[in-house]
């Protein structure tokens, strides 16, 4: 395509979107609203999952051994479970010091563990694995179980499963909104552009018979849907921008003074702001291109 | 050359327009559909158009059967036809030049192209002066030359004018229809429908007429005939 001929086609677009403002606006407002709710939903799924990976690095698996399980067998099982894929440490807590330990704990009736020391120590060797992701987990549960010398393993995994599960509903109950304030928004569109055609239905039957082709008819109503849509997609991201800020530094204010919640802190919105922008750039480009083309296919009939 | 063979169209709600039409147009003439309102010119020129197509025959037009040509290469075909309606269908919003350059645009000529070209017919038109008025502020003649302009600025081989005249008064159809005669002079074939006796009449043209769908007449440098005489 020539440059002059975009142009046109450019200054075209403007035009219908400046004739049919009120249109153009609904059609923007709708595409926001998708992008809107997109951004709710990808930024809360980003801190659920950021805030899972930091409960994830502290999920421990445990393994206790067969109590008739020598020590230096323990250390050649610890080297074992040190390759197994997804395990990223492992401390071993010889039986020995699980008693020091539950000594510790009891404190002042420590004296009631007198006399299990040594060979009657009736505690097993003790391992504790850190993991890499939470999807190793199963994989390192049943290698760990292949060991013989393995007695028990344990894991607690409430915790990171509520989350993933919470991130899968948030996830899932978003994109349907999504979907259906994009299909809202396609509607818009449509009547939009049905508009614009039939505004223009005479320029466009002498493009016609001068011998236009039909996507020469159609590119300025393509453009016309793309520059909806980027615009609908920068206010979407200032405004989705300009409120987390907003959230943040609410949060930052209530939260400064209790350390412990710092576990729940927020993302800052720079680890975000690449993927939100990208993510806000397609869907909106796409659904104004899109259901240009639909539109356009449907009322531009020869 | 154009040639219908054996064309009949019946529209969708069964109104039969044309029925077995054969015609054969030769290259540079000039030719006149006449017959009353509703004898099926109209129809004749939109199956020309590739607007409609017929219910059976062919419409062979530069060696190709039209009837047979794929969506995607109509745009191409009409571009060698030059089209002018009673209506005018100037762009209200466009001034003459703009009007007549939209035509070349639209087919994506070369600017250079577009600046030495729209100029040239709207000097030959006779219109140079109004170059830069909108469709309102033109007398219907001058609308009518602005199609033309428009029509021929591509350099179409044939010129399909549907009742160009029907919206003048006499003495500006007469100036219309020597612009179009020397249209035709430089080698355009014309193809003119109308049911206006004293054009064709003076015009001495290729006479073809029409009645309730069928070719009554074929006359070279012929007359316009009226229904009530003849039939
Ligand atoms: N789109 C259409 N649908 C149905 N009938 C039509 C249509 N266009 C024209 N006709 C009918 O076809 C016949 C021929 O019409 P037309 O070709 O317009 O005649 P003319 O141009 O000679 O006045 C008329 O009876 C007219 O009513
Ligand atoms: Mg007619």
């Amino acid at each position: 395509m020539k440059l002059r001929t975009f142009k046109f086609f450019f200054k075209e677009a403007l035009r219908n979107i400046f004739r049919n403002r009120v249109m153009s606006i609904a059609s923007i407002v709708a595409i926001m609203s998708a992008l809107f709710i997109l951004g709710v939903v990808l930024i809360l799924a980003f801190n659920l999952e950021h805030i899972a990976g930091g409960l994830e690095s502290k999920i421990e698996i445990t393994v206790f051994l067969e109590k008739d399980v020598g020590s230096n067998q323990s250390r050649s099982i610890v080297s074992q479970i040190e390759q197994i894929h997804g395990v990223y440490e492992v401390e071993f807590i010889p039986k020995e010091k699980g008693l020091a330990q539950w000594k510790k704990e009891l404190g002042e009736k420590g004296d009631l563990l007198e006399g299990y020391e040594g060979n009657n120590n009736p505690l097993p060797d003790k391992l504790i694995l850190r993991i890499q992701k939470p999807e190793y987990v199963d994989g390192i549960i049943s290698s760990v179980n292949e060991i013989p010398e393995v007695d028990k393993v344990n894991y607690s995994r409430e915790v990171v499963e509520s989350i993933s599960k919470i991130v899968k509903a948030t996830r899932l109950v978003g994109l349907l909104l999504m979907l259906m304030l994009i299909v809202i928004a396609m509607i818009i569109i449509n009547n939009t552009i049905r508009i614009n055609v039939y505004s223009r239905r005479r320029e466009i039957s002498i493009m016609k018979y001068i011998g236009a082709t039909d996507s020469y008819i159609r590119w300025p109503y393509i453009i016309e849907g793309f520059t909806l849509g980027v615009i609908a997609a920068i206010l979407a991201g200032a405004l989705v921008i300009g409120g987390y800020n907003l959230l943040l530094n609410r949060a930052g204010q209530m939260m400064g003074s209790y350390s412990f919640l710092n576990l729940f802190q927020l993302l800052p919105i720079e680890k975000m702001i690449y993927d939100l922008g990208l993510a806000f750039l397609l869907v909106g480009c796409g659904v104004g291109i899109i259901a240009s083309i639909i539109s356009t296919r449907r009322y531009l009939k020869a | 050359m154009i040639k219908f063979k054996s064309v009949t169209k019946i529209y969708e709600n069964g109104t039969k327009a044309l029925s077995n039409i054969n015609l054969t147009i030769n290259s540079g003439e000039f030719v006149f559909l006449v017959g009353a309102s509703g004898a099926g010119k109209t129809t004749a020129i939109k199956l020309l158009l590739r607007e409609i197509e017929p219910t059976q025959g062919e419409i062979i037009v530069n060696g190709r059967d039209i009837t047979k040509l794929k969506k995607k290469e109509i745009p191409f075909y009409r571009r060698n036809l030059g089209v002018v309606f009673q209506d005018f269908r100037l762009l209200p919003d466009k001034t003459v030049y703009e009007n007549v350059a939209f035509a070349m645009e639209v087919v994506e000529a070369r600017e250079r192209d577009i600046r030495r070209q729209v100029p040239n017919v709207l000097a030959m038109v006779g219109l140079a002066s109004k170059a830069n008025s909108y469709p309102h502020q033109l007398s219907g003649g001058e609308q009518q030359r602005a199609t033309l302009a428009r029509a021929i600025v591509n350099n179409p081989s044939i010129l399909v004018a549907d009742e160009p005249t029907g919206n003048l008064d006499p003495e500006t159809a007469m100036d219309i229809m020597r612009l179009i005669n020397m249209i035709n002079h430089r080698g355009t074939t014309v193809i003119m429908a109308t049911h206006a006796s004293d054009i064709v009449n003076a015009m001495k043209k290729r006479v073809i007429t029409f009645r309730k769908g069928v070719i009554v007449r074929d006359v070279e440098k012929g007359g316009y005939i009226d229904e009530a005489q003849n039939f």
